[in-house]
């Protein structure tokens, strides 16, 4: 009877959690989404023209798009040399290392992995925006140093979940490969098309880790809103606008309206990926084992 | 009589233990309010004090609503609003407790000291990029603009009184913090920023300008022209029209204008209105 009593509680609470989790992410996209309808409504396609003028009271504006393009090709520009690099130390990890290297690289990504990203911040701020003034740079917080110090922050997160994918190949499949006469690269080959499923996962979830991300840009970004046009440039992404914004707005204007909109136009980003990344990943596992 | 007691009870608590004073308004003054409210409750630990900074404008409404006891604010009050507060046959009396004053800062090797409104308004709206423009014997160099985010107080009063109401050029540099301002300035020889007065620190060269000297003196004497009065308001009407000599909200005011308020102001950041008693 108490056994009963007892497995029935554990289903109750472990449905009621997972209904719970569910129904606050709909609330909270339903949330957001309800709050900027007001700009929505009001400022309609002004939304996206280039300039943030929020606080101006004889024509304010409203336009994204310029921290939109920012966003995009900062994350894009980023996340391709984070995917080259993270795959190149995990491949070299799995194929060339020795043991005691792989261990003490493995133990400094997941220690690098676990430090918070206004700590990176920090470092962007003092060291490398120290370095790059004397470089030549004409500003301390630029494109370059927020990507530098977004690259740290995702590099062990891509590295280490290309190498456990990579690591996770059945030995079968690799013997296989040997077996029928395949040369190093090919193995190789095999592997990668094996662990592909897992790779692209890691990339996917990278992207979405740096579009997101908004310590990091709030600080060492730059915080001007132009439109990037060489490394050295000031900018100011999404997320910094709205982590710097949102604090101190006042609840119901037209301003914290432009806001939610901005935090729906995240929200959606990643929400896409997301899908994106199950569509792609379920996709490739079919053409893995196909 | 079992209950008259547990009344008799519940009013006494009410009288020992419920006092509360409500403050609302400015976010510009909310640092300051901050601190003295921290101070003040030292002086009276059974005190419950709310404050907010959600901004002038909702500091009046609130004092209009009866909603709060006492309204920050960093700006006197709207002509709309004094009408509306005629017909209301209410009475809202300012006290000024602060002055907000900017101090521009550049690096201390860049060979300028004396800067006009006109030539910020030049750099901060984008007219003049180069500082040989600002003044022909300075280097050919991009000036490298700094300023506080859109949700300060200081970057309102930067917007009101060098700005006139023009917009920003997207090239300015959006800071999080006026630390992070003076951080910026003392390393990159070329930048340029505004701060409160009270952070500047001898890592960074504050400019006169147009001809006078940042200091409290100047402040306090109307020449500085970057500077702007902050205001408490209470509404006497709820004090029968007549100054309030005694109660939670007298006492609350008596300490934010002497001494140890004042010293509070200038801890703050801010230029005090009265003598601090240094």
């Amino acid at each position: 009877m108490m056994k009963r009593v007892a497995s029935f509680m554990f289903v109750l609470f472990t449905s009621v959690a997972a209904v719970l989790v569910a129904a606050a992410l709909f609330a909270i996209v339903f949330f957001i989404f309800s709050e900027s309808l007001r700009a929505i409504r009001e400022v309609g396609w002004g939304l996206f023209s280039p300039n943030w003028y929020p606080v101006w009271e004889l024509e304010p504006e409203f336009g994204v798009r310029t921290m939109l393009l920012n966003s995009l090709i900062l994350t894009v520009w980023t996340s391709v040399w984070v995917w080259i690099v993270g795959l190149a130390v995990a491949l070299y990890l799995h194929k060339y290392a020795r043991d005691r290297e792989k261990q003490v690289v493995l133990r400094i990504l997941e220690y690098v992995s676990g430090v918070p990203s206004v700590v990176f911040g920090l470092f962007g701020v003092l060291i490398l925006g120290d370095l790059f003034l004397r470089a030549g740079a004409w500003t301390a917080q630029n494109f370059l140093n927020a990507s530098i110090v977004l690259s740290i922050l995702t590099l062990p997160f891509m590295t280490s979940l290309t190498f456990q994918s990579i690591e996770k190949v059945p030995s079968h499949i690799v013997d296989g490969a040997v077996a029928l006469g395949a040369k190093d690269i090919h193995v190789l080959l095999v592997e990668l098309k094996y662990a592909a499923p897992g790779i692209v996962n890691a990339m996917l979830s990278v992207f979405n880790r740096i579009f997101g991300e908004t310590m990091i840009v709030l600080m060492v970004a730059g915080g001007a809103n132009v439109l990037v046009r060489s490394f050295f440039d000031p900018i100011r992404p999404l997320t910094a606008t709205l982590g710097s914004e949102i604090g101190e707005v006042a609840v119901g204007s037209l301003h914290y309206s432009a806001l939610f909109f901005i935090a729906l136009l995240v929200l959606s980003g990643c929400l896409i990926l997301n899908i994106l990344t199950n569509v792609i990943c379920r996709r490739l596992e079919r053409w893995v084992k196909g | 009589m079992k209950k008259v007691f547990l009344l008799v009870l519940v009013f006494t608590a009410l009288v020992v233990y419920g006092q509360t004073l409500v403050i609302k308004g400015s976010n510009t003054v909310y640092p300051i309010a901050q601190l003295w409210v921290e101070e003040f409750q030292k002086m009276y630990p059974n005190l419950t004090v709310t404050l907010e900074g959600a901004g002038s404008t909702t500091g009046i409404k609130a004092l209009f609503n009866e909603t709060t006891d006492i309204a920050n604010s960093s700006r006197f009050l709207k002509p709309s609003e004094i009408e509306e507060m005629h017909k209301a046959g209410r009475y809202f009396v300012p006290i000024l407790v602060a002055y907000d004053a900017l101090s521009v800062i550049v690096h201390p090797s860049l060979p300028i000291d004396d800067i006009s409104i006109e030539t910020l308004k030049k750099i901060y709206t984008g007219e003049i990029t180069e500082w040989n423009q600002v003044d022909p014997k300075l280097p050919k160099r991009t000036i490298v603009v700094y300023s506080r985010n859109t949700a300060s107080g200081t970057f309102e009063t930067w917007v009101e009184k060098v700005l006139h109401g023009a917009k920003l050029s997207p090239r300015v540099q959006m800071l999080e913090s006026s630390q992070a301002e003076i951080e910026s300035v003392a390393k990159n020889p070329y930048a340029i920023a505004y701060t409160g007065m009270g952070y500047v620190t001898d890592k960074v060269k504050a400019l006169k300008v147009n001809g006078v000297e940042p200091s409290i003196q100047n402040v306090i004497k109307g020449t500085y022209p970057i500077s702007r009065p902050l205001f408490v308001f209470i509404d006497l009407s709820r004090f029968n029209n007549s100054w309030p000599m005694e109660g939670i909200v007298s006492d609350y005011l008596r300490f934010i204008v002497s001494p140890k308020g004042q010293s509070i102001v200038r801890q703050a950041g801010f230029v005090p209105a009265y003598g601090t008693g240094e």
